[in-house]
């Protein structure tokens, strides 16, 4: 369900909803994305779970949104690149030599991801489900005294 | 009695024999075995209380309730390493693959040899091991619940003519269902919250959950007791205020939290060794597209090994994870990442860690939080390549279409050649992504005051009467997962401490 904004501001926002989108990006209907399944609403939801969490989350949103202006030679912020120039901007990282780099968009990967993966809708899509190889009987239970005459 | 810290409203004072901080894998043992004794035993949990009840299969609400940070624990360094731990009653045998090997007798010689350490032959090992086999449910993984990502590797290693075989877990009635990590649903997997923790309880240990211990007391020369605070479960603030006297004070708290309380105390660190030595098995983990259907998420995560390069200082063992787990490791992002991932029934995955030599550290950080350095010595980065062709290997002799090996320069690889590649190219610890789930070592034991931080019972040589019986002990890697032997160890502390300080 939408979380509301958490405080972010519409270029915030903005920001979020486009990472999120190249990260995964959505398509047909056999190919949900994810503006399909409202993954930056998810996002929102996530991190105000964590007490105080979300005044980080927009400072880092900020640093991502100007960090294009000293690390690229677009002089343009994120959200003013086109969904190209985006990809461009995520490709940079992702092929860095700078571990930190690399590492930094796995993880932006990973909050994505998260939500996204965790989905049921797209558990459905990718084919997968929980399932036990042997059928779910009872529960064993902690060890109990009567347990050692076994 | 299992106590949370909402059944309290006031400060709480207590006094015993024994008082244990965590309750993981070495805490649980020594509570059991010294109150089977009948002596009274104090433990005490800073996570909360579990229940097979409480597991789902959802990442994300069990990273946050069963992990430490969320899951977020890491040693900083180039590459920086992962690695989580658990946070909860069980501590993190609560959340582990359910991995069960003895030490092994190469290993314990060679710290006989090499540190001096009496007593701790196999053969005077062996009856710890196999009275922790018999509570712990110590079980090969059958057929029935491995799943096909198992039956691949041992497939593609057979093909090889590698040596390789199901592995052995605490387990029983387990049903397969693939998600170990994030707590057993079924109570298959036997953690020592059911199983240790239900006995010392029954011998009537107190344990108490929500409880962070902070201050560690000494009065001449001796470890007194302990105080903390009890925790609102829902801030993670301090709450109350508790203490617990007793004659001996045990640290549980494993290979990261142990250090700290020490560092924190500014106690027992003649030898300035506490918090040096860390190792964490760094490990691997490579990804394989196959045409068959996999279906990796069904059967047990962690069912086989391939220990053919472990003269290597490699070892070869699962995971296969789900979906939430599996994106962001696999390489790029936007359509092709989801174009795999959409291929995720066929995708089958495999790990591996590697012995390390390489020497992190913890020290005490910002706000009394760890800090943990860990700079990967090349020696290791080669073992890690070594990892990786080996798994890569195994995935093309199974039939594998192509595989994802983590390293930078090469995301993706479609042919055995590339293995050959990888092992004769130059690779820079930066170029690869490793994780960890071993940390241990911390306060290593000895036979020498100036170079140890506990004796070879792991009693602490400065401080009379404060034991560590965890994994931080153990004065080199182990080369299997740890869990059985921090168990054996603890019990053999257990009894150190009958026999020398409680009878009579
Ligand atoms: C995902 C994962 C999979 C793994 N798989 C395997 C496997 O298959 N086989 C294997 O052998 N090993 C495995 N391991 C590792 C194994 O579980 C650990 O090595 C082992 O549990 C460590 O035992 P310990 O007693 O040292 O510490 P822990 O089990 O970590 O327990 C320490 C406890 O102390 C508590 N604590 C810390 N500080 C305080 C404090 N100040 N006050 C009160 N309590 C405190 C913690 O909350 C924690 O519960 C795995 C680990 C992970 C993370
Ligand atoms: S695979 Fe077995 S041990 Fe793991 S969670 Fe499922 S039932 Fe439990």
């Amino acid at each position: 369900m939408p979380a509301g904004n958490g405080g972010l501001s519409p270029r915030l926002r903005k920001v979020l909803e486009d990472m999120a989108e190249r990260i995964i990006p959505s398509g047909g209907p056999d190919y949900p994305g994810a503006r399909d399944v409202h993954l930056a609403d998810q996002v929102i939801e996530m991190i105000q779970s964590f007490p105080g969490a979300m005044r980080g989350f927009r400072a880092a949103l900020m640093l991502w949104e100007l960090s294009p202006l000293f690390l690229s030679f677009q002089f343009r912020t994120f959200s003013r690149l086109s969904p190209e120039g985006q990809n461009h901007y995520l490709e940079s990282w992702e092929k860095s030599r700078f571990f930190f780099r690399r590492a930094a968009l796995t993880g932006l990967k990973g909050l994505f991801m998260v939500r996204f993966y965790g989905d049921a809708r797209v558990h459905e899509k990718i084919g997968y489900r929980e399932g036990c190889l042997q059928p779910l009987e009872q529960v064993v239970p902690p060890w109990s005294p009567e347990e050692e005459g076994r | 009695m299992i106590y949370e810290g909402k059944d309290f409203s006031a400060d709480v004072q207590e006094s015993a024999e024994v008082v244990v901080i965590g309750s993981g894998a070495g805490g649980p043992v020594v509570a059991k075995e010294l109150a089977e004794q009948g002596h009274s035993v104090v433990m005490l949990e800073e996570g909360p209380k579990v229940e097979t009840k409480d597991f789902t299969p959802d990442p994300f609400r069990a990273f946050r309730r069963f992990y430490r940070d969320g899951g977020t624990t890491m040693a900083l360094g180039r590459p920086a390493v992962p690695f989580p731990l658990g946070r909860c009653l069980g501590g993190t045998t609560t959340v582990n693959s359910g991995t069960c090997f003895r030490t092994p007798d190469k290993i314990l010689r060679k710290w006989r040899r090499e540190f001096g350490l009496e007593g701790i032959e196999p053969e005077k090992m062996r009856p710890y091991f196999e009275r922790v086999e018999k509570i712990i449910d110590a079980n090969p993984v059958t057929p029935e619940i491995m799943g096909r990502n198992g039956e691949i590797v041992l497939r593609g290693a057979k093909q090889l003519g590698y040596s390789s075989g199901p592995l052995t877990r605490n387990m029983r009635g387990c049903r397969g269902c693939g998600v170990c990590t994030l707590g057993c649903p079924s109570g298959g997997k036997r953690a020592t919250f059911l199983n240790y923790i239900p006995r010392a309880s029954h011998f009537g240990a107190k344990v108490y959950c929500d409880l962070r211990v902070s201050k560690l007391l000494v009065k001449n020369g001796a470890a007194v007791g302990v105080e903390g605070a009890i925790l609102d479960r829902d801030s993670g603030k301090p709450r109350l205020k508790f203490s617990v006297s007793a004659k001996l004070v045990v640290l549980a708290a494993g290979a990261i939290y142990s250090p700290l309380l020490l560092l924190k105390n500014k106690l027992a660190n003649g030898s300035g060794q506490v918090g040096r030595n860390l190792r964490l098995h760094p490990g691997i983990r490579v990804c394989a597209l196959m045409d068959e259907v996999v279906d990796g998420w069904r059967g047990v995560p962690q069912a086989v090994f391939v220990d053919e390069f472990a003269d290597e200082g490699v070892m070869l063992e699962g995971v296969f994870v789900g979906p939430v787990l599996t994106g962001p490791v696999l390489p790029y992002f936007g359509e092709k990442n989801k174009e795999l991932m959409f291929k995720y029934k066929n995708l089958a995955a495999h790990g591996a860690m590697i012995f390390d030599e390489t020497r992190g550290r913890v020290r005490l950080g910002l706000r009394g939080r760890p800090l943990i350095t860990y700079q990967m010595i090349p020696e290791d980065v080669k073992k890690g390549v070594k990892a990786i062709a080996y798994t890569a290997e195994i995935f093309f002799a199974a039939g594998a279409k192509k595989v994802y090996p983590t390293v930078s320069w090469m995301p993706e690889m479609t042919s055995p050649r590339q293995v050959r590649e990888l092992l004769s190219g130059r690779v820079k610890g930066a170029d690869l992504e490793f994780m960890a789930f071993h940390p241990m070592g911390t306060c290593r034991m000895g036979t020498d005051r100036r170079d140890s931080v506990v004796d070879p019972y792991g009693e602490s040589w400065e401080i009379k009467n404060l034991f560590v019986c965890d994994a931080s002990i153990f004065p080199s890697c182990l080369g299997v997962n740890p869990m059985e032997s921090i168990m054996a160890f603890a019990n053999r502390s257990a009894d150190y401490m009958q026999e020398m300080k409680l009878k009579g």
